[in-house]
């Protein structure tokens, strides 16, 4: 059998530890990346989002695993025998200690939000080749293209920065396509944006991702990326569509 | 009753009657107000469960199995307040308790405001119940502009939120005055129980951020009732909002609602730093960091509000909690607020 240290100011101790640490958070690692849903993956302001995600199961891995496996080590090593009645060491407290584990939390957190900012701009910005309003009401949605179209789905080509304006006709709601990443409130009273820059051809759920009242469960729309050709195509046969409806009437 | 009288203080039951009968009846004594908060907040904690359950069970199939759309939403939001309250009752009951028996006061600095304080709650807990009857679906954070059009539940809401904050309030500022004033000489600060910082900080939470929602829900109702446009956008001939902006309503209520999460945790740890050390025969590792980064949460809580609105639109919280160029341009721009 292991025959583990006897004395609590064995450094053996911290050697078993840090390895238990390690093991352990490798494992959660991949085990919470391998349960946790990471749907956003088709379009281009998906990518930093899904990257720090990672890195941040990482670390969270990491700092669980430190906390959880130290205060169960302790817990079974030096837990009261039999027989024992004799008081634990005392100890009042560690300056050095506690000022180690104020200051690297706090650096940790001024770097990720660094990296956090960076990935914000990231996911936020893009070009506006395509240019499309998105009007929520309760509870539909309809779009609007700078060439006077009007649609009940959206359709997008693939692989273009577009730009979405968001416009609210009475209460709050929220843009989200959750294949895409970003999600954006369309508060009344003001436009707000989305930069999206679909990379992968298919059909989608756009949902309001915003309680809105009553029906918010059925605030849904049609979103469809298709290639170049098939958006110009779709375009024209739209405009011709509108056209023929304004003259005839 | 004399203003500033000495507050009759009496240990012990009442005379006469039977003892249990103090719980029923105003009593000054904190320990009887203790309990009295204790298994209120213990009852509301069951009610805002079971509505919890109810509106899960829902959910065990899809589609609508046995409530309404708009049944489920105000099961739903209900459930978020009166859970809310409950807990803000069962840090009121702890701190009553404990506080004055640890650092060896007679009793709270002002009895009588403490007995007002939890008595409020009763009112306020029937009104926020009788909500449900009207009905209101825009879940617990009641964010305008839905919460200004939907059906009459908002209003009893708001009055019963708004009088549980100033029972907050209230009983927040006893704890402070009965910790700072009434301590027994020799009773350092440093000397203090860890639990007692831990409702210190607590208490400076309450005292300061509780206004701020306070103030958002009577916002809210004056919109409702009076038509003041704090929150409702309107529109001029030019299609530009000349009326209010829903996003001051978000940054009132998240100035509260996000410190609210340490008024919650914070009596929590307290109570874990004080079980530990006793059942391990060791003191608290670290107590006065432990002590000083409580009443540091307190502070750095107040400051990143702004996560709870990174979808909203771009607002100058993101200057403290998440500064991106572009957010910061759209504040330069005075496009928010
Ligand atoms: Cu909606
Ligand atoms: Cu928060």
């Amino acid at each position: 059998m292991l025959k583990l240290p006897q004395t609590s100011t064995d450094r053996r101790h911290f050697v078993i530890v840090g390895v238990l640490t390690l093991v352990t958070t490798v494992v959660l690692g991949f085990f919470m990346l391998a349960i946790l849903p990471i749907k956003a993956q088709k379009s281009v302001q998906a990518e930093p989002i899904a990257w720090l995600f990672q890195v941040h199961i990482w670390l969270i891995a990491f700092l669980f695993s430190l906390v959880v496996v130290f205060m169960l080590y302790s817990l079974v090593v030096f837990r009261r025998r039999k027989n024992d009645d004799s008081e634990g060491e005392h100890f009042e407290g560690n300056t050095a200690l506690e000022i180690i584990w104020t200051v690297v939390p706090l650096v940790l957190v001024v770097i990720f939000s660094f990296i956090g900012i960076q990935t914000l701009n990231g996911a936020t910005s893009g070009g506006d080749e395509v240019q499309v309003k998105a009007t929520g009401f309760q509870w539909s949605w309809k779009f609007d293209y700078p060439n006077g179209v009007t649609s009940a789905e959206m359709v997008l080509p693939v692989g273009k920065p577009a730009l979405i304006s968001l416009e609210s006709q009475d209460v709050i709601h929220s843009f989200w396509v959750a294949e895409w990443g970003p999600k954006q409130d369309l508060v009344p009273g003001m436009t707000t944006t989305l930069h999206i820059t679909p990379d992968t051809e298919g059909e989608f759920k756009l949902r309001c991702a915003e309680l809105c009242g009553l029906s918010h469960w059925s605030m849904l729309a049609t979103v469809r990326v298709v290639p170049e050709e098939e958006y110009t195509a779709w375009m024209d046969q739209k405009m011709a569509e509108q056209n023929v409806q304004t003259a005839s009437r | 009753m004399d203003a500033g009288g000495d507050t009759p203080l009496r240990h012990g039951p009442p005379e006469g009657k039977p003892a249990w009968t103090r719980y029923f009846g105003v009593d000054y004594n904190h320990k009887v107000i203790g309990i009295q908060y204790g298994v209120t907040g213990l009852i509301l904690l069951m009610v805002g469960g079971s509505f919890a359950l109810v509106f899960r069970t829902e959910l065990a199939d899809t589609g609508i199995s046995f409530l309404q759309a708009g049944t489920y939403n105000t099961f739903l939001s209900m459930h978020g307040w009166v859970a809310l309250a409950a807990i803000l009752l069962g840090i009121g009951g702890l701190a009553n308790y404990l506080v004055p028996l640890m650092i060896g006061a007679e009793d709270m600095a002002f009895p009588r405001l403490n007995a007002f304080a939890y008595w409020i709650n009763v009112p306020a807990a029937i009104t926020l119940l009788l909500s449900m009857l009207f009905g209101w679906d825009s879940g617990w954070t009641a964010y305008p502009p839905l919460s200004l059009r939907g059906p009459v539940g908002y209003q009893f809401m708001f009055l019963a939120i708004f009088i549980v904050g100033l029972s907050s309030i209230l009983g927040s500022l006893n704890i402070i005055v009965t910790m700072l004033m009434m301590r027994p000489k020799g009773m350092t600060l440093f000397r203090m129980p860890i639990f007692c910082w831990a409702i210190l900080a607590t208490s400076l939470i309450q005292l300061t951020a509780t206004q701020l929602i306070g103030q958002a829900f009577l916002m809210l109702s004056f919109e409702r009732s009076l038509g003041m446009p704090f929150f409702n956008p309107l529109y001029n001939a030019a299609g530009e909002n000349i009326g209010g902006q829903p996003l001051l309503f978000q940054n009132l209520f998240w100035f509260y609602s996000h410190p609210a999460v340490y008024v919650f945790v914070l009596p929590g740890l307290g109570v874990i730093s004080e079980l530990l050390p006793v059942f391990s025969r060791k003191p608290l590792f670290g107590y006065r960091w432990v002590a000083l980064s409580s009443l540091a949460i307190a502070l750095v809580g107040f400051l990143v509000w702004g996560h709870h609105m990174f979808t909203s639109a771009t607002s100058p919280t993101c200057v403290w909690s998440s500064c991106s160029r572009r957010c910061w341009w759209r504040c330069r721009r005075g496009q928010v607020l």
